[in-house]
């Protein structure tokens, strides 16, 4: 379990808070997603909880222990996947995997990861003993993505893990990540990719201004805060025009009955709300 | 005994580094050049250039033997007249002239110089003309005397006494540079960033930087010494002078590093630092530049300990006194590094 109270950081110089007053509680076995455009806070939240900036107001524990109380050894219970890939380009993608696995306590034989099958299951099997330095970018990603793995961490944190992939890696790496959860792995997921989001998350947390302005399940928060929209197609003049019409406006759906009315209506298709559309709704803001 | 399995991981890669980012191969390369430029290209006896062209114009021209004594007929240097003289200098631009008269009653010389020449020159000529007289029998009271306190030790070669100095250089260039080369070389690779979210930390990664640099410097100064082996090689004692010295200048090259993002910003002061350290080197050729501030400088303790330890003098050993000096810089060398680099390194800004 991760619990984050009330967490506040200031950069040295920075006129406000790039982290204002977080709290959230990460289950064991949760994918957390952390959603925002760029400066809302993200990446400073996650260096935070992962040590790389000091905890300067509020809290964070991991299974009831402060953050204060690990030194190193945090190191050996997270795994950190960055959006950049920081590989060394002169070593093999294989040798990029296990060059600093010396620096973790040995792990018994039933939880230790093996290189080769972690490159075969992202597609990388072809090009184990090929140089980093010549992989394409969404290889990197793929091998920056394992490389947090191969320790085995209790808890990993993913800074856009499928940025640069194509669609068909993209799931492979996704499946890659549930398993992971379905081991029991905590994972925090940073990203502005609302598909990965909504298809991988057990929920999602909203920032804006460094705040989290709203955590639930992408389900819940679509519900809740999501319009549902109608997409008619209708005859208008001889041709087919399209409207988007929301059941819940009067207006829309005095239109609809009309268009019903006349027998003007081809097809009608419901269309849930995207996490997007949410987020706008919410902060006011794309979040890209 | 986990600082013992993280140090050998990350030495490991960083040898790896070290090999890829051609460290090893500059590092040789330069032991190489300047072993085969010691045992081949320097010589052996400093040549100070061409012997003078000269003329014995006095009465009873004592000097025409010891001219051909010192070899200066045989090298055709010796002229009948003034003139022939004249035409001889002024044929080499870098002659000089020495026309021997009068005698001894009234002895006498001209010297003819090009015009571009010092006053030193001019200085040690008139000297060397009274020198010249007194040799040949016109006693004049003499103000040079050569006084030798350790006269059964061997003069070292030129070529070998330039060892010391040689391996001072590298323990510069490897230590400072290649410290902060490989700093800057994790920093743009982002490497670094991979590095900090591990258990791995400060101390393993500073140990395993200045092993490297050792290791390389041991290399270096085993290959320097084996093409051109100097008059003794006290191991043990050399391996401790290496090390030191190495470690404190890697463990400085890596503490100043840490504070600049690129190597072209790292460059330029590192390029200022390296030139008060080479400002030791001049002291080895002339001692007007034994300042204090130029003796407390590392390189130029490593220098003269090197020296001693590979061509001794018979002077007492300051093998001891350079430990006790170095161990102490690197100690407090290690402390301000080992913060900088947790602060600026191991931490996001």
């Amino acid at each position: 379990m991760i619990e984050v109270e009330e967490l506040t950081f200031c950069y040295r110089g920075g006129s406000a808070p790039s982290v204002r007053d977080v709290s959230l509680r990460v289950p064991k076995g949760e994918i957390l997603g952390i959603l925002g455009p760029s400066g809302a806070g993200k990446s400073t939240l996650q260096k935070v909880m992962t040590k790389l900036l000091p905890l300067q107001q509020g809290s964070i524990r991991y299974d009831g222990v402060s953050i204060d109380a690990y030194g190193r050894e945090l190191f050996a219970r997270i795994g950190v996947s960055f959006e950049h890939p920081n590989l060394f380009p002169k070593l093999s993608g294989r040798e990029n995997l296990t060059c600093f696995l010396g620096l973790y306590p040995p792990r018994p034989p039933e939880r230790q990861e093996d290189p080769d099958a972690l490159m075969e299951a992202v597609g990388l099997g072809d090009a184990k003993d090929k140089l980093a330095g010549d992989y394409s970018k969404g290889m990197k990603q793929r091998l920056v993505l394992l490389r947090s793995l191969m320790h085995s961490p209790d808890i990993l944190f993913l800074d856009e893990p499928l940025s640069g992939l194509d669609p068909a890696t993209g799931e492979r790496v996704k499946a890659l990540i549930d398993d992971r959860r379905r081991r029991g792995v905590t994972v925090i997921l940073t990203t502005h990719n609302m598909v990965l989001a909504d298809k991988l998350c057990d929920r999602v947390a909203f920032m804006h201004d460094g705040a989290i302005v709203d955590i639930d399940s992408p389900r819940a928060l679509k519900l809740r805060d999501g319009d549902h929209t109608l997409k008619v197609e209708y005859r208008e003049g001889g041709s087919l025009a399209s409207a988007l019409l929301s059941p819940s406006s009067e207006r829309d759906r005095e239109r609809l009955d009309e268009l019903f009315g006349a027998g003007l209506v081809e097809t009608v298709h419901s269309q849930e709300a995207t996490l997007e559309q949410v987020f706008i709704k919410l902060t006011g803001q794309a979040l890209r | 005994m986990s600082f013992l399995r993280h140090l050998r991981t990350l030495l490991w890669l960083d040898l790896r580094q070290a090999w890829h980012g051609r460290l090893v191969h500059v590092c040789l390369g330069i032991g190489l050049v300047f072993g085969l430029a010691v045992r081949f290209a320097l010589p052996v006896q400093l040549d100070l250039g061409d012997p003078p062209q000269v003329a014995d114009l006095t009465e009873d021209g004592r000097f025409a033997e010891y001219f051909a004594e010192h070899g200066l007929a045989e090298a055709g240097a010796v002229h009948g007249s003034m003139e022939a003289l004249e035409v001889a200098v002024a044929a080499d631009p870098d002659a000089i002239g020495l026309a021997m008269t009068g005698t001894p009653a009234a002895p006498g010389a001209t010297m003819i110089l090009q015009g571009h020449e010092p006053e030193t020159t001019v200085v040690a000529l008139r000297s060397g003309v009274a020198g010249i007289w007194a040799e040949n029998g016109v006693s004049r009271p003499s103000a040079h005397r050569l006084t030798v306190l350790r006269p059964d030790q061997p003069r070292p070669p030129f070529n070998l006494s330039m060892i010391p100095l040689l391996l001072t250089i590298d323990v510069l260039v490897v230590g400072f540079f290649f410290g902060g080369v490989m700093v800057l070389q994790d920093r743009s690779l982002g490497t670094i960033g991979a590095y900090r979210v591990t258990p791995g930390g400060t101390a393993v990664y500073l140990a395993s930087k200045i092993v490297v640099n050792v290791l390389l410097a041991l290399a270096y100064t085993a290959l320097l010494l084996v093409i051109a082996p100097p008059h003794a090689v006290p191991v043990l004692s050399l391996i401790a002078v290496v090390c030191l010295s190495s470690a404190l200048l890697t463990t400085v090259g890596i503490g100043v590093a840490v504070f600049f993002r690129t190597l072209s910003s790292f460059f330029y002061p590192a390029s200022l630092i390296s030139l008060v350290l080479s400002a030791a080197m001049p002291a080895y050729f002339f001692p007007a530049f034994n300042t204090p501030w130029i003796r407390a400088l590392p390189t130029y303790q490593a220098m003269f300990t090197l020296r001693e330890l590979l061509l001794p003098s018979g002077r007492p050993s300051t093998l001891g006194e350079f430990c006790l000096a170095i161990g102490a810089g690197l100690v407090v060398a290690l402390i301000l590094t080992t913060l900088a680099v947790d602060r600026r390194l191991l931490r996001e800004a």
